[in-house]
């Protein structure tokens, strides 16, 4: 790192205002009001709040849904991340080797990534509509009526179908760079020290992928913790029921639906310490593993 | 312990670029074969279809006598060393070893002697447990070799594998590649643009321009008696001296482009008056007295090289650049006009043409 000496020893903080400020603003403000209104029972108009301690924190744990919707959202991230991982590395290695109108096939693979959440559940929904959709065809033709909205499984099936797809772009992408990066002549020493390609795949290609995985990890985990609140919603159609939603949804529903201010404060405290228990133990234990050039 | 035989070898790449047409030579079993040209003449192809990293579009390759073409790198029985080293960059220098072996199913015992033993060769001992990334680029390229030698293979298939390092370096593995043939005794193909590295290494060359194979012999027939006017350029340093001109009607002498005739010390079969080159290397120029010279150099500038000294000018009238070496130390004032001459046996007459050798 290059060591700059400025004349004026306030000038560099000036230069980093705009970037703090927008962190202050967007990020420390907001996780600190939350912090401070979970100790609190809001009035649902504004009309003031009485200081109720842990109270709020009791009640988020001891409620049954809340249990039950942190073992959807465990299933579903760990269900997201994989298939979105797995998947796009399946498409990347195949990208990778054709030869003919690869970039053609790399446009189509990557397109999806430029749909916003929301409009990519809409057309989740078109794709699973009761009468019209391609999905709910498909899946008669092998027996299983699916009814989105209403079966709780179904439900939950198609959310993950439609987040998966969302995501594979971005990891396709990043596969790809990863795979286009590992040297043409390594690849080739390992055709002459090994005539299999799937054994050559794991014992050279992935642990040279590794660091590229690494990230993808993290970013798909928050991925599915948090960005698929708009597809979630869409496919809800803002109408919970008893269908399967995720943390970061129920957050939304008690604090603006149901008007409880200081539980879901308290639930998106309890998200954030996740969040932060997640980053540390990824950087900490999983990176010392992880083999970087 | 194999020999290696193309017949009629042609590559054309899918976007319709020939790469390699017809080659057509036998690599002898123990045999250090250097293959050698300029970037873009194919050479590195070659050794990549042997390699079996390319596929063959025309004619057949043989290791031992069998027909390789459709099988697989893996069990061709050869072993390359690249240019970048392309180590695996987690595994430690014995996992790189024995990565190939272990997919060969040997047995546990078997590939640690074979280390132990690649590791004594090369010195690396003391590296074994290394990864890659911690060694210097003298010690990968070792480890590249002894990742090939413990596979005890028929071939062992070499692309530029000293580019990448200093001159020192260069030098000194040279000297222990060489030492590791012999030891061996195996049969090394090896592809290099240097020709000094070509013509310390080899047994024989396979010089190659433009997908063609140009000439095939020892170090000294290419330095002696160069087939064309590419080869007698290529081979030797500083590169050999071209006069260009026309065939005189003696056909004993050549008229240069200011009228002066060059006489040659030898009648040629060519017809008058055809335009030819010809070459003496710098080392062949020696002093003349003024009824015997054949070239007229002025001085331009002077290389001191302690052991040697080459002396850069230009053939009077023509201003055709001519090189002139000497043993020792000389130094001419710039303008001094040398009369030189040279032996029949070092004259190279080639026609301009075609480039192939006239005398």
């Amino acid at each position: 790192m290059k060591r700059v000496q400025f004349s004026r020893p306030l000038f560099p903080y000036l230069l980093l205002v705009p970037q703090l400020s927008i962190i202050l603003l967007f990020f420390y403000w907001p996780a600190a009001e939350a912090i401070r209104s979970s100790f609190y029972l809001e009035d649902p108009f504004g009309f003031g709040s009485t200081f109720v301690g842990l109270d709020n924190y009791r009640d988020v744990i001891s409620g049954s849904e809340y249990g039950s919707i942190a073992q959807f959202t465990l299933v579903f991230t760990v269900l997201v991340a994989f298939f979105s991982l797995s998947l796009a590395l399946l498409l990347a290695v195949k990208a990778d080797t054709i030869i003919r109108g690869a970039k053609s096939y790399r446009v189509f693979l990557m397109w999806v990534y430029a749909v916003a959440p929301p409009v990519a559940g809409l057309m989740g929904i078109l794709l699973f509509d009761q009468s019209l959709g391609p999905l709910t065809h498909l899946a008669e033709f092998i027996g299983w009526e699916l009814r989105i909205g209403v079966n709780y499984w179904d439900t939950a099936t198609a959310i993950i179908v439609i987040s998966v797809w969302k995501q594979i772009p971005i990891n396709f992408i990043f596969f790809l760079a990863g795979l286009q990066s590992i040297p043409r002549s390594v690849r080739e020493a390992a055709i002459i020290d090994d005539p299999s390609p799937a054994s050559r795949f794991f014992t050279i290609t992935f642990p040279l992928l590794a660091p590229t995985a690494f990230f993808l990890l993290i970013i798909n985990i928050t991925y599915a913790l948090f960005d698929t609140f708009g597809i979630i919603d869409i496919v809800l159609k803002g109408e919970p029921g008893n269908n399967p939603i995720t943390l970061v949804y129920k957050v939304f529903l008690d604090g603006f639906r149901g008007n409880d201010l200081g539980g879901s404060s308290a639930q998106s405290v309890i998200l954030m310490v996740l969040v932060l228990a997640l980053t540390v133990f990824q950087f900490r234990f999983m990176e010392r593993r992880v083999h970087y050039n | 312990m194999a020999n290696v035989t193309l017949d009629t070898v042609r590559k054309t790449y899918p976007n319709g670029y020939k790469a390699v047409h017809g080659a057509d030579f036998q690599i002898r079993d123990g045999e250090f074969i250097v293959l050698v040209g300029p970037s873009g003449c194919g050479k590195s192809t070659l050794l990549r279809m042997i390699a079996g990293l390319e596929d063959v579009t025309d004619g057949e390759i043989l290791i031992d006598n069998a027909v390789v073409n459709d099988v697989d790198p893996a069990r061709r029985d050869i072993a390359m060393v690249f240019q970048n080293y392309a180590l695996y960059p987690h595994m430690s220098v014995r996992q790189n070893m024995a990565y190939g072996l272990k997919n060969q199913r040997m047995n546990k015992a078997e590939i640690a002697s074979r280390i132990e033993e690649a590791a004594r060769t090369l010195r690396l001992e003391d590296y074994l447990e290394r990864k890659p990334g911690q060694l210097s680029g003298g010690q990968r390229q070792r480890v590249a070799m002894g990742r090939a030698i413990v596979r005890h293979p028929k071939v062992f298939l070499f692309d530029e594998p000293l580019s990448n390092l200093d001159a020192k370096l260069r030098t000194q593995l040279r000297a222990e590649l060489k030492a590791l043939h012999k030891r061996l005794g195996a049969t090394f193909v090896y592809v290099t643009h240097d020709q000094v590295e070509a013509m310390s290494l080899a047994d024989r060359i396979i010089i190659m321009s433009a997908g063609q194979v140009e000439q095939i012999g020892t170090p000294m027939d290419l330095y002696l008696r160069p087939a064309s006017r590419f080869v007698a350029d290529f081979i030797g340093s500083p590169a050999m001296n071209i006069v260009h001109g026309a065939l005189g009607e003696d056909q004993a002498s050549v008229t240069l482009a200011d009228g002066t005739a060059l006489p040659l010390p030898i009648a040629l079969e060519t017809a008058p008056g055809t335009k030819v080159d010809v070459g003496v290397r710098p080392e062949h120029l020696h002093a003349a007295d003024a009824t015997s010279a054949q070239f007229n150099l002025t001085v331009d500038f002077v290389e001191q090289l302690g052991a040697d000294t080459v002396i850069h000018g230009y053939q009077k009238g023509v201003e055709n650049p001519l090189a002139l070496r000497l043993t020792g130390i000389h130094a001419p004032e710039a303008g001094t006009v040398l009369t030189l001459g040279s032996d029949a046996e070092h004259l190279h007459i080639f026609e301009s043409a075609t480039g192939r050798r006239l005398n």
